[in-house]
């Protein structure tokens, strides 16, 4: 029978909640420039320049096809070679791979977003003299953005999932400092069970947002259509 | 702009006396499908319907007139100008000369009653936000909407909505009123309140372009009507001619199967 003790996890706390802070620092800097950049990439996906346009979908079908691990540990061991010798850190790598991850999810979001905004609305709009621009920013968008922030959430939690990965080329994080303080004690059970309550704590908020959300919008949606 | 070709051949014919004006229009979106060659005129005051069978050309003689649809030939004049083409000019004329009520035309989901009808005065008039208020309360009052307005379009019926799309449209006090199938969703009370509505409209000098398949409310309200079929005008005049009379075989059926 296994003797569970979690009195190693506590002398470690205080590494832990460093670790824990740096994957929150990570997220919170992984979500403000994939946002950003996601709306960067659908504004070319949406151009009327045809180069700006393939450029975009290229964009996204390769960060949604390639691993986020792969692209991980080319980035970091690559990058430098080909800057001629330039280090960008862990850190700075893990943000920078995992906001183009998130960007062009993020991206593919909004152009579902738009397009779900039934056309009609947009013809009254300009019927009513609205020119396109005023069109896009006091119609289209605000409709959108109810139709993207289920699926933004969701991506969101994803994201926060996947940024473990940063581990694996040293990141500080809730996982790497895991790993190194559970083989140095040989209590891998205690700890690997802490880090997923910590994760479950993390995002389980965000999860039951997102329900509510889908939930609401589905509601919404039927009393529309009634 | 007059074309001296057209004065030639047309002495009479003073352009600037109309507020709509089709000439020989095409629009077709296949061979079968669409509109065209169509001629009319819409004087100032003046109520016409557009009647017909399904795919007909209603629908697209509607977008055509709102520059929805650019013509493949022929000209369409608004108030004796040509349609223009540049962008900012058409946002223009759809916000201060045409107002449109699309089929099935729907309120912005993400604004209240009130904020519908005031959102196309601010942006598209620049009217204050009081004076947009003034003007948006005016319609909801006249359509029986004032207490619902700051409901959400999702509380509403469906003949409420319609209701408050035409206010929306009415609050730009247009010149030419383009309506697609507007009174689908009203009941007879209502739909007699937006008949008075639309004749006083007319009687203050806009003209009204309807598109309806109650023949009944058409024969009491147009000074003009116009029969579509296979996107050309088939027949057209005043009621008495048209549905009391009518000559052709496809609408004598139309009007007795009505």
């Amino acid at each position: 029978m296994y003797r569970w003790d979690f009195g190693w996890v506590w002398t470690f706390r205080a590494a832990l909640l460093d670790a824990l802070w740096v994957t929150i620092e990570l997220n919170l800097l992984i979500l403000v420039f994939g946002t950003i950049a996601g709306f960067l990439v659908w504004r070319a996906r949406a151009s009327r320049f045809r180069l700006l346009r393939l450029s975009a979908v290229a964009y996204i079908d390769l960060l949604r096809t390639l691993p986020v691990l792969v692209l991980l540990v080319w980035f970091f061991y690559c990058v430098p070679i080909l800057l001629g010798g330039i280090r960008l850190g862990p850190m700075v790598s893990a943000v920078i791979v995992l906001s183009l991850n998130l960007s062009a999810f993020t991206a593919e979001i909004i152009r579902a977003g738009i397009d779900g905004v039934p056309v009609g609305h947009v013809e009254s709009a300009r019927a009513c003299g609205l020119s396109a621009h005023q069109t896009l920013r006091r119609i289209v968008l605000p409709i959108a953005f109810r139709n993207m922030v289920p699926p933004m959430v969701g991506q969101y939690i994803n994201s926060v999932k996947l940024s473990v990965l940063a581990s694996i080329i040293a990141v500080p994080e809730l996982l790497q400092k895991t790993v190194d303080i559970s083989s140095r004690v040989y209590r891998p059970l205690e700890f690997y069970t802490v880090l997923a309550a910590l994760f479950l704590l993390l995002l389980l908020p965000g999860t039951i947002l997102s329900r509510r959300l889908e939930a609401g919008e589905h509601n919404r949606r039927l009393t529309t259509s009634g | 702009m007059l074309k001296p070709a057209e004065l030639s051949t047309m002495p009479t014919h003073d352009r600037n006396s109309y507020t709509l004006e089709f000439q020989k229009v095409v629009r077709r979106y296949h061979v079968d499908r669409g509109l065209g060659p169509v001629t009319f005129t819409i004087r100032p005051g003046m109520v016409c319907s557009v009647i017909g069978p399904n795919g007909s050309g209603k629908t697209t003689l509607i977008r055509t007139a709102a520059l929805f649809e650019l013509p493949e030939s022929g000209d369409v004049y608004l108030c004796g100008e040509t349609r223009p083409t540049a962008d900012a000019e058409v946002d223009r004329i759809r916000g201060r000369l045409i107002g449109t009520v699309f089929q099935h035309a729907e309120l912005w989901p993400h604004l209240s009653l009130r904020d519908n009808i005031m959102l196309p005065l601010r942006e598209a008039l620049c009217h204050s936000k009081s004076s947009a208020r003034e003007v948006a309360d005016q319609e909801l009052q006249s359509f029986g909407l004032l207490d619902r307005a700051l409901a959400m379009p999702n509380q509403l019926s469906g003949g409420l909505k319609q209701r408050a799309v035409l206010a929306r449209c009415l609050a730009l006090r247009p010149k030419l009123l383009l309506l697609d199938e507007i009174t689908s969703a009203l009941d007879p009370d209502w739909t007699e309140v937006v008949k008075q509505r639309l004749l006083s409209f007319a009687r203050d000098g806009g003209s009204v372009v309807s598109v309806s398949h109650r023949l009944n409310w058409v024969r009491r309200m147009s000074d003009w009507i116009i029969y579509l079929e296979n996107g050309l005008i088939v027949e057209q005049g005043p009621p008495a001619e048209v549905i009391d009379s009518p000559t052709q075989p496809g609408l004598q059926r139309f009007i007795e199967n009505a």
